[in-house]
């Protein structure tokens, strides 16, 4: 009988990540640990990291954030006292068969700036990043400002608004294991050992669209515009569940324009008819003040009776570029994502309940990919991990526990 | 040392925003992209503002620098018959071919996975359409704008009552749908250099953009709470918000999560701007008993942020921010896309870089948000002109004589 053929390697295969970050760098390892890396969070075995998210409750009434069981998904955890002698050699342990050393937050401070022994690659995720900002503090919000992205949020009459869900942290995340990556493919090539030093204040400043480019070219610095409509065809628009969105201005095409008119003058708006007068075709006419209000006057008129997710399907239909503003409801029953099966359902292990998660956020579709595993409980896999990765016996496990070491 | 990409080629069919920062990273660790464009049909980026003053045309546009740094321009008219037969030329010889067009587009010109893999089981071919290649929204339109909307990120973002707002930008194409994609297609190289194996990665930008609401997807399906729009306020500290300053449109954003931070803000808003006097002499905000304790300050949150904003409008922005930085409180100005040319951090990052442009002269290029070993990693040459290395390309690397280069642009198939 012919040999079964072995089973194809998930993507990360082997890699092996220390993960001792907090939320400012924990989507980093999440992202390596959905493509099959094994990832091992430390965790301390006092004082657990108190994640300022939003609370739900565990299965036994303690507070647990879902921003930490989202980030966490498909690690494994390891606690043990950082500030201890053992502690620390158990993590220099660790960090020297590691091929990725992944920290954030108070852990890249208390830890050795040092790139850790065996040639891991050391990436490290904070708001201002290791050097002149060092010491500077921030949270989501402090980020969001520093990097310019909270500049241009919210409205002209108020305060810059912040855009929703903690996107600092995750966008630092996203580049931390951009960064990771990096530095396997390095050891790969024989250059191990890469310490790569990731600002989030520098990826939100890559998020600022043409507005730098814009201060560069001609000093002109561009400002939040809010729920102003920059020019009639493109907005916000109140229907009878919430909101739409249409882009069929400069984004989109004369064809949308056209169609856009097509489907006012078919819902019978009164005066819809009048911008099928040529000066509506350019798009200097469709910018004026006046202009922009007579149009969502009529388009409100249109959409303000039907559901969004009517107009989304309608609109669509002819062919522009609409989409309601969706609430998480919204989302988890949008038909397209529920076609393809992009919701999934994982049993948490310490809500100890069915939990719904959206991802991965892209499909390697000739690749391997791992099932999914519950994020897990702090310390959950203590001497699992240390007997997998150090081969420490079993008399050693149960001393170190004994003595406070591990947890 | 950070250019551990040199030797990669990549036939890339990105336009626009999203694609085209994937390809650029790649081109900053020394990948040789080569973007497949024409004057026939432009990345609509290249019409695009911003423009200096003085300056148009198709080389102008700083939106399109800011995306293209360090690749090569192959003028190559794709809706000519010829141009099909070169364009699989250039894929055969190139390890990544990326694009972003809606489903349909690359399959139409013989260029999906299935026809440039054939024998090729170690290329990565990239595609990032809007909504996915399946479903039954496969093929509507959308923008940045409209995916953000979608995916759950604009409702909660804004203040109550109010048209929510989003960003204020298209995020998507700027931060996940690049970040993801380059995650994965950096994955999909790491696995070919040990196995050999390369395949197919699709990126639909609404799935990765949704993926960032999973903490907010994760709390519904468990308390059925969803988030709302609460402007700059959370549960878990105030004030926790954002502050005018002295000056036009001048703002700070502070964060105060313990009772050390409250003290610290409050004893700084008490004494006030250095060199001036004291708005009010005695504890000030700390001995107003409204806003003892977090649950409090939360419960006054309208007074607190009032009197917060009343005392913070007379200081200098920075000044404020390096006191309060100082006292252990969390806070940034909050800069304007001018400011990020200024700012100290980054400027010792050395993230900005200027590089000369043929048209548009100095301009100054992004370098990655990662330093590589303490070192900037930054481009090396601006955006190309467009089809600025057509001749180079068909000349030297597909062999074309000068006869039959001039005949294919004469022809209209290299434009």
């Amino acid at each position: 009988m012919a040999e079964a053929p072995a089973a194809p390697l998930v993507v990360l295969d082997s890699i092996k990540v220390l993960d001792w970050t907090d939320q400012a760098g924990a989507y980093a390892g999440r992202l390596l640990a959905d493509l099959g890396a094994d990832v091992v969070r430390v965790e301390p075995v006092t004082n657990l990291l108190p994640w300022p998210e939003e609370r739900m409750l565990s299965a036994d009434g303690h507070p647990v954030s879902a921003f930490e069981r989202f980030v966490n998904l498909n690690k494994r955890s390891l606690r043990v006292d950082p500030h201890s002698p053992a502690g620390h050699e158990l993590l220099d342990s660790l960090a020297a068969c590691a091929d990725i050393v992944l920290t954030s937050g108070e852990a890249a401070r208390s830890w050795s700036r040092a790139v850790p022994p065996g040639g891991a690659t050391r990436v490290n995720v904070s708001a201002f990043g290791n050097g002149a900002g060092a010491a500077l503090l921030a949270d989501d919000l402090v980020t969001l400002a520093a990097g310019g992205l909270l500049s241009l949020g919210g409205y002209p009459d108020r305060e810059p608004v912040a855009v929703y869900g903690s996107q600092a942290y995750l966008a630092g995340g996203i580049s931390g294991a951009i960064a990771a990556l990096l530095g396997i493919l390095a050891a790969d090539a024989g250059q191990a050992g890469a310490d790569l030093d990731v600002s989030a204040q520098a990826v939100m400043a890559s998020a600022l669209e043409d507005a730098a480019a814009e201060f560069d070219l001609t000093g002109v610095v561009r400002r939040r515009t809010g729920d102003g409509l920059r020019e009639a065809g493109t907005g916000t628009f109140r229907c009878a569940d919430g909101w739409i969105v249409v882009v069929a201005g400069k984004l989109g095409t004369a064809a949308a324009w056209d169609s856009l008119v097509e489907w006012l003058c078919d819902q019978d708006v009164p005066g819809a008819e009048a911008l099928k007068a040529p000066e509506w075709t350019d798009l200097g006419y469709r910018r004026r003040p006046d202009s922009i209000t007579e149009f969502q006057r009529l388009m409100e008129a249109a959409t303000v009776q039907r559901t969004r997710s009517d107009l989304y399907q309608e609109l669509q239909g002819r062919r522009i570029a609409a989409a309601p503003v969706n609430d998480v409801a919204g989302l988890l029953a949008d038909p397209q994502l529920a076609d393809r099966g992009f919701f999934r359902t994982v049993h948490d292990v310490v809500l100890d309940r069915e939990v719904s998660y959206p991802g991965p956020p892209y499909r390697l579709e000739d690749h391997r990919m791992p099932d999914w595993t519950s994020a897990p409980e702090p310390g959950g896999q203590t001497a699992e991990v240390l007997s997998d990765w150090l081969g420490t016996p079993e008399w050693r496990i149960a001393l170190l526990r004994a003595d406070g070491v591990i947890a | 040392m950070s250019e551990i990409l040199t030797g990669l080629r990549v036939l890339d069919f990105c336009w626009i925003g999203a694609g085209a920062l994937v390809t650029q990273t790649l081109a900053l660790h020394g990948a040789e992209v080569i973007k497949v464009e024409s004057r026939a049909r432009p990345d609509n980026l290249r019409v695009a503002p911003p423009v200096r003053p003085g300056t148009s045309g198709l080389d102008a546009s700083g939106y399109f620098a800011s995306r293209n740094a360090g690749k090569k321009s192959f003028a190559l008219n794709m809706s000519h018959p010829d141009a099909i037969a070169i364009a699989r030329r250039l894929a055969a010889a190139s390890s990544v071919v990326t694009s972003n067009f809606r489903p349909g587009v690359m399959e139409k010109w013989g260029l999906s996975y299935a026809e440039l893999s054939a024998g090729r089981p170690d290329l990565i071919y990239l595609t990032m359409p809007m909504q996915g290649a399946t479903g039954p929204h496969s093929r509507y339109a959308g923008f940045g704008s409209t995916i953000s909307a979608l995916s759950g990120l604009v409702a909660p973002s804004g203040l109550p009552g109010r048209v929510p707002v989003g960003t204020g930008t298209h995020y998507p194409d700027h931060v996940p749908n690049p970040g993801h994609a380059l995650v994965a297609l950096l994955a999909a190289l790491v696995h070919r250099n040990r196995t050999g194996r390369g395949g197919r990665i699709e990126l639909s930008q609404l799935e990765s953009t949704s993926e960032l609401l999973g903490p907010a997807v994760i709390r519904y399906s468990v308390t059925g709470d969803q988030p709302a729009a609460r402007g700059n306020r959370v549960p878990w500290a105030a004030p926790h918000g954002v502050y005018p300053c002295h000056g036009d449109d001048n703002w700070i954003a502070i964060s105060v999560g313990t009772e050390a931070q409250w003290a610290a803000l409050s004893s700084i808003l008490a004494a006030g701007p250095p060199g001036e006097t004291p708005p009010e002499p005695g504890p000030g905000l700390a001995a107003d008993l409204r806003f003892a304790g977090l649950d409090s300050r939360r419960e006054y949150e309208d007074d607190l942020d009032r009197l917060v904003a009343a005392r913070t409008s007379s200081w200098d922005r920075w000044e404020l921010m390096g006191c309060l930085q100082a006292a252990g409180v969390p806070a940034s100005v909050v800069e304007t896309p001018g400011d990020v040319f200024d700012d100290p951090v980054l400027a010792a990052r050395g993230y900005w870089t200027t590089l000369d442009h043929p048209v548009m002269g100095p301009v100054r290029n992004a370098s990655a948000p990662y330093q590589w070993n303490g070192q900037p990693v930054s481009p090396v040459s601006s955006a190309p002109l467009l089809g600025q290395h057509t001749e180079e390309i068909a000349r030297e690397f597909l062999g074309f004589s000068a006869e039959e280069y001039t005949r294919l642009v004469a022809d209209g198939v290299l434009r």
